[in-house]
């Protein structure tokens, strides 16, 4: 066993040490190339180490010798759950917080980093692990049953994607809310571990433990379908400031005619499994300095003869109203629709109403890095630094920040003499979620942007460009979540082949 | 001291134990005794707690089985042909392991026991021969000073040096206590035991203290003037009944000597002689499996 601790903390250290070492922009291939497999064989040894120790004192079978020892069942299942956190937990804990101080973060948001990634592991990988492990003897035992438990969720997923045409059933987990279905799914997988440990620590009924274990799993992938309602009330409870977003109305703005792509070329995103039809909105009522998020919206169909059909769609409009903005702000929603479903309805007279599920998010802080060769660092984007791209046509901009990132930024190039800007961009995947930490890959978030200066094509060309560049600044603007509020348009007629993208 | 009571156990369609009962009196040395499969290791894992009853109930220490906890099983030694310790451990390892478990550890006892066995302190558990495991597992359950030992199968594999060893073992140190051991093996059961249980096909069929038994059964042989005949009805307590020229040979399971001629005769009329003969523990369960057997063919006929 120490050998095997030894060794996964030796893979757990060397995971740290190529995250330290590549920092930013660490450029050695070979280096970056070992990282996911790393991970990997780090993943896969904490959980065979976990399994491996709670078989040392196996529950099911008879012959086990500590069976006829004078030991009390709870302590032995603490001694399991103290071994995993200090000897599976505890050097990918270490790790974290080497990191966090390597990259010269202050002791403690290093350690509070650290120690809300591992709390949230440990919670939601390493016991239900532990709670696996009592269920077989040994290790093949244990693959198998790994093997068979992820073969059966994959497949039921997969047919729930295929019935559901992609993703849609779990539409939560594709936005900010998602937290709320994380919650849930951890809730029940905590609570199946808590009753699969009792069931086995203290009863030994190891047969009505796989059963639990089965019938979790199933609720597992159930709780990924979370509907949408249910959850954005949830998340409208956490609203830190419900009244700025009462002003804002939106309305179909058939004035704007069908979209057309600035650049004059046709769209190049339209494929043939989907059919993208741009409907023109204006939006009135929105204060100054704020991203606008639909996280959701219903879109339903309803034919002459009143028959009415819905599609759903996840994070595909953001609006942005900078203060030089008047009080309106105009765009077009990109509905996507599945190929064949825009083709059943295209030509027909309908009625739409679309339902949206909105997330008002408003400047939190604004930042100016030197566009070339630029450091900085702040308390909210964490450690920054930029470079140009290996052809000098964009800059990067990449910033490392301890523990959970506000992730909701623009950015755009500016020249500061000049007041010349480059198109604004967007990385907007917010997470909404009103508590400390997530549950995370890394106990150091990355964030950040390539911003380009310079087409090489010769087809785009820039207020900022190549000549300006060393001159000018990235400003990167953070949003924070204030509000979230529905609201719903009505377009009395309309036929969807009127709307689709015009060259 | 332990107490099955109408105990019975079923694994998927099989019936391991049907209605067991039997109970083990204090400072007894209880055999339990059957041959392979008639449920012996099914009865000691439901006392130890490892497997439950379907039905019925057994006690140990006066405490239902299924509620056995630490503190009857820091009272509890058990050693078993089939029990698994931590392979990765040596043997002092393992012994330092266990001690503070045990409030009552001896580590004199420890240290005396392990000399007495001979069992190499740096040598992996993993890497011990089947009889050393076993005297390794008896090490661990002698130094506390168990009120109970159990012993499932003890001897199964052992050569008969490291039996004796083990034997030695366990006799220096059994003392006062109360001992449980099953064994198809008579003859390792044989100068052990006070009291002995017999079990067939899970149940029981009969319980009782050895010296009891050795008593009331007798091999006996009744020369007639003429040739031996089978009777048609065989008092019950008969067994193995079989004729051979003038004799009539059987094993008699109520002998006293006061009144067996008379019942002899009152079976198979005028007779020359009859001889009996004490029998050694062997012969009599040889006599009483052959007698089960029999009677299960019977009645399935």
């Amino acid at each position: 066993m120490w050998r095997m601790a030894l060794a996964v903390a030796l893979v757990d250290f060397a995971l740290a040490a190529i995250l330290i070492k590549l920092a930013h922009f660490g450029s050695s291939p070979a280096l970056r190339s070992l990282l996911d497999p790393i991970r990997f064989v780090g993943i896969f040894g904490t959980a065979v180490l976990i399994v491996a120790a709670v078989q040392q004192d196996a529950i099911p079978g008879m012959r086990q010798d500590w069976l006829a020892r004078p030991i009390k069942r709870t302590d032995l299942l603490l001694s399991k759950m103290l071994f995993v956190a200090i000897m599976a937990r505890g050097p990918i804990f270490l790790g974290d917080l080497v990191e966090g101080l390597a990259f010269g973060f202050s002791i403690e948001s290093s350690l509070a980093a650290a120690t809300s990634r591992n709390l949230w592991m440990f919670l939601a990988f390493d016991l239900p692990l532990l709670a696996f492990g009592t269920l077989t003897r040994n290790l093949t035992e244990a693959v198998v049953g790994g093997l068979a438990i992820m073969l059966s969720a994959s497949s039921v997923i997969a047919m729930l994607n295929e019935l559901y045409r992609g993703a849609r059933w779990q539409e939560t987990l594709r936005t900010g809310m998602a937290w709320v279905t994380q919650s849930i799914t951890i809730l029940v997988v905590l609570l199946a571990t808590m009753i699969v440990l009792a069931f086995q620590y203290y009863r030994r009924k190891t047969m009505p433990a796989r059963w639990t274990t089965g019938a979790a799993s199933l609720l597992f992938v159930a709780s990924l379908s979370m509907p949408w309602r249910p959850v954005f009330a949830v998340q409208q409870r956490f609203s830190q400031n419900p009244a700025v977003a009462r002003s804002v109305t939106l309305a179909f703005e058939p004035g704007m005619g069908r979209f057309r792509d600035p650049s004059g070329l046709r769209r190049s995103d339209r494929n043939e499994s989907e059919m993208i039809v741009p409907l023109p909105l204006r939006f009135s009522g929105l204060p100054d300095n704020v991203v606008l998020k639909a996280d959701h919206s219903t879109v339903r169909f309803i034919s002459v003869d009143g028959r009415a059909e819905d599609f759903t769609t996840v994070n595909d409009l953001e609006i942005r109203k900078d203060g030089s903005a008047d009080g309106l702000v105009r765009d077009y929603h990109s509905i996507r629709f599945v190929a064949e479903d825009y083709n059943r309805i295209k030509d027909q007279r309908v009625r739409i109403e679309i339902d949206y599920s909105f997330t008002l998010l408003t400047l939190a802080s604004s930042h100016g890095i030197p566009a070339v060769h630029g450091e900085q660092r702040t308390g909210d984007l964490g450690w920054c630094k930029t470079r140009f791209n290996s052809a000098r046509t964009a800059v990067q901009l990449l910033c490392l920040a301890p523990g959970k990132m506000r992730n909701c930024a623009t950015a755009f190039l500016e020249h500061a003499a000049s007041g010349r800007r480059n198109p604004e961009l967007s990385n907007c995947s917010p997470d909404y979620s009103p508590y400390w930490g997530q549950l995370q890959m890394d106990a150091v978030t990355r964030f950040g942007f390539g911003l380009p200066f310079r087409d090489p094509a010769g087809l785009a060309r820039y207020p900022i460009d190549g000549s300006k560049i060393g001159e000018s600044q990235i400003v990167v603007r953070l949003y924070k979540p204030q509000d979230h509020f529905t609201r719903r348009i009505m377009i009395p007629e309309i036929r969807l082949s009127d709307w689709v993208a015009g060259n | 001291m332990i107490r099955a009571d109408n105990l019975w156990k079923k694994f998927g369609r099989h019936e391991a134990l049907r209605g067991l009962s039997f109970s083990a009196p204090e400072g007894s040395a209880f055999a339990l005794i059957g041959a392979n499969g008639a449920g012996k290791t099914t009865t000691i894992k439901i006392l130890m707690n490892m497997l439950e009853p379907t039905r019925g109930r057994a006690e140990i220490l006066g405490v239902d089985s299924r509620r056995l906890s630490p503190r009857e099983l820091e009272w509890i030694g058990y050693v078993s042909e089939n029990q698994d310790m931590p392979t990765a451990l040596t043997v002092g390892q393992y012994l330092d392991y266990l001690r503070p478990f045990y409030s009552r550890w001896d580590r004199d006892l420890e240290a005396s026991v392990r000399r007495q066995l001979r069992l190499p302190s740096e040598r992996r558990i993993g890497d011990l021969s089947h009889g050393m495991r076993m005297k390794m597992a008896l090490a661990c359950a002698l130094p506390f000073r168990p009120t109970l030992l159990i012993l499932d199968e003890p001897f199964s594999g052992l050569d008969p040096l490291v039996r004796d060893e083990f034997m030695e073992g366990l006799l220096q140190q059994a003392g006062e206590m109360t001992v449980l051991i099953s064994s198809h093996e008579l003859g390792e059961i044989d100068g052990v035991a006070t009291h002995v249980a017999f079990i067939d096909e899970g149940q029981l069929l009969f319980e009782e203290a050895m010296s009891d038994l050795t008593g009331r059964f007798r091999e006996v042989q009744v020369t007639f003037d003429r040739p031996a005949a089978t009777p048609a009805q065989a008092p019950r307590d008969w067994l193995h009944v079989r004729a051979m020229g003038n004799v009539l040979a059987f094993v008699e399971t109520r002998f006293t000597e006061e009144d067996l001629g008379e019942r002899v005769r009152s079976a198979v009329g005028a007779v020359r002689r009859i001889d009996t003969q004490p029998m050694p523990l062997r012969s009599i369960f040889t006599a009483l499996a052959r007698s089960a057997r029999d009677a299960a063919e019977m009645r399935e006929a």
